[in-house]
């Protein structure tokens, strides 16, 4: 396989990853977040730094960068439980710029804005995951475990309870369901995910620096998950594996690198406008996100359970 | 005593710009309760427009602003128009509005950044614009004092219009209910088309300032919008005074903590004091009229 090739794979599977523990939150348990890649980046900073800077084992350090980034979903999970909606939106926002400037400015554990170098990957016995062709091999096992699980949960009473929550709150919780507890748990997977996601980044790359955790990348993840469709394991796959090749392709063209990245920006932009005319849905799901009960009133009584 | 008054003088500057920005939000979420992010692309758009029209037409400063503010606002109104009219036709609602709002603010953010680069794009209005006015031992630039008095100027005829015209008074009614606007024989369509281009036009006041002052940036839209949607939150969802109330408290708080921490960590602690605010009271500070609440576009 080409060099070419191999790094397109090794990103899809990093971005499926990404992709699929958001369309959990935002498909299954209806909290639409905008600071995915907060927690993508609090898992490849707590890898990079502990692994780098710590000298800790990769095995430690990714189990330490996993827990880090479920407790930050957790922290997320505070305002998720208070407000949902618009509101969750901008919470999420701010979050999400948190982190940033976290990221960013936080030099003596970040790096700043020069990032880490020199992240180390992981050596299993023989294996020597340094060259490309044994980690793309790495980065799918990952890329199953995490999408077995997420597949197994869906499908599970634990699941139908998320999306019981998600449809009608009050509803689930007349029925004794555990709403918050289930939010929580949620968020905290989400979170766990998407922070497994950064430190299989950050082992890729060997390096990492802020621009690839801003709300650009919460951005394209969303995308990810809109265009393969919400409600869709599968989807969320290939919705990432649709985002991930745009970039490479549109580098076929030779443009200058300062044209290439707004322009593939704007081109995930009109891919979002586009398929909310034609497949709001996404690609893979059959049915709407939320079942349309009369026309009027469902957009009031949404509204209404936002502050109930 | 100095330090405090220079940087509440500063802060209400900084809370100039996210009023325009949130009053603008609050007139618009608070008639069609669509979360319109695309707001921070008329923002940027005032200002990058302005820019192109300087250095690709050659136009003067003023008269690029002038063309900058007609053509965001238009921006606005082509995308009640274009994507959410069509798409509430087609039944898309609340998410998918939102989406779509989204993707423009994207799409049009970055075929800005095309032209122009990532480079602050500034927009030259002539020496006048930052030449300081000595107060006693605190100053402020003329542009910051055309600033404040246009805010303030603005939102005074905002709530002037609401309250004393026929136009105001066909919004308010539309926030309360579109439906009413159809039997009393005026086109919803029309109002909301009043209610986008009201809204643009204070944002897109904002951006042609912020062009003028330190240029306008790939990301700057988004992060003005952030701050000023806040502020609508806190200030409750529907009032257009308390947004501007609190979008001025901001813009304080966000200077006058800079007596205390280093710059880049004031914009993190407002956003933190949000999120605790939010989760304590989702409410906001005022009460929350839910009533005023209804349909998107």
């Amino acid at each position: 396989m080409s060099p070419y090739m191999l790094s397109l794979l090794t990103s899809i599977a990093i971005f499926a990853i990404l992709s699929l523990s958001l369309s959990l939150l935002i498909g299954h348990m209806g909290i639409f977040s905008m600071a995915h890649a907060a927690l993508f980046g609090v898992g490849a900073y707590t890898y990079a730094f502990l692994s780098v800077k710590q000298d800790w084992s990769p095995l430690a350090a990714t189990a330490a960068a996993i827990v880090l980034a479920a407790a930050a979903g957790a922290v997320m999970a505070v305002p998720a439980l208070r407000v949902s909606g618009d509101y969750f939106i901008v919470a999420s926002f701010a979050l999400q710029i948190v982190a940033s400037s976290v990221f960013s400015n936080w030099t003596s554990v970040t790096g700043g804005t020069g990032g880490i170098p020199g992240i180390v990957r992981p050596v299993f016995g023989p294996i020597d995951l340094f060259q490309d062709q044994p980690f793309l091999v790495y980065s799918f096992i990952v890329l199953l475990i995490v999408a077995a699980l997420g597949f197994w949960l869906v499908r599970s009473p634990f699941g139908r309870m998320m999306h019981t929550i998600r449809d009608d709150e009050v509803v689930a919780a007349t029925m004794g369901k555990p709403v918050r507890g289930t939010k929580i748990l949620v968020t905290v997977l989400a979170g766990a995910f998407a922070g497994l996601a950064g430190v299989v980044y950050g082992q890729y790359l060997m390096y990492i620096s802020p621009g690839s955790f801003e709300v650009a990348t919460s951005v394209s993840i969303i995308t990810m998950v809109v265009v393969g469709g919400m409600t869709s394991i599968l989807g969320s796959i290939i919705g990432a594996a649709i985002i991930t090749v745009i970039p490479p392709l549109l580098q076929e063209i030779r443009l200058a690198e300062s044209v290439a990245g707004p322009l593939e920006q704007a081109f995930f932009g009109l891919l979002l406008v586009v398929l909310m005319f034609t497949r709001p849905q996404g690609l893979l799901a059959d049915k709407p996100h939320r079942r349309p009960r009369s026309a009027g009133t469902q957009a009031a009584a949404q509204e209404a359970s936002h502050v109930a | 005593m100095n330090l405090f008054i220079q940087l509440l003088l500063n802060g209400v500057v900084a809370g100039s710009v996210y009023a325009l920005v949130a009053v603008g939000f609050a007139l618009i979420f608070g008639a069609t309760s669509h979360f319109h992010i695309a707001h921070a692309a008329v923002f940027s758009g005032a200002g990058y427009l302005a820019v192109i029209a300087t250095q690709n037409l050659g136009l003067p400063g003023g008269v690029a602003a002038a063309v900058g503010l007609i053509l965001a606002v238009l921006l606005g109104v082509a995308l009640v128009r274009f994507l959410y009219t069509p798409l509430g036709r087609r039944g898309g609602q609340g998410f998918v509005l939102f989406l779509v709002s989204l993707g423009a603010l994207v799409v049009v953010d970055n075929l800005f950044t095309i032209n122009l680069g990532a480079r602050p794009a500034q927009l030259s209005l002539g020496g006048w614009f930052h030449r300081a006015i000595p107060m006693g031992s605190w100053s402020m630039t003329v542009g910051q004092v055309a600033l404040v008095a246009i805010t303030v100027v603005a939102f005074t005829a905002l709530l002037l219009v609401l309250t004393k015209t026929r136009a105001g008074k066909l919004i308010t009614a539309y926030s309360g209910n579109p439906e009413f606007v159809e039997i009393v024989g005026r086109r919803p369509q029309r109002v909301l088309v009043l209610v986008y281009a009201a809204g643009s036009l204070f944002a897109a006041l904002a951006g042609l300032y912020v062009a003028a002052d330190t240029g306008m940036q790939p990301g700057l839209g988004e992060t003005f919008f952030i701050i000023s949607i806040m502020a609508v939150f806190i200030g409750g969802i529907g009032s257009v005074t308390g947004a501007f109330i609190a979008a001025m408290a901001l813009g304080v708080l966000q200077n006058v903590l800079l007596m205390r921490i280093d710059a880049e960590w004031t914009l993190p602690v407002i956003f933190v004091l949000f999120l605790v605010l939010i989760t304590v009271s989702p409410a906001g500070l005022s009460g929350l009229k839910l009533t005023s609440r209804r349909r998107p576009a």
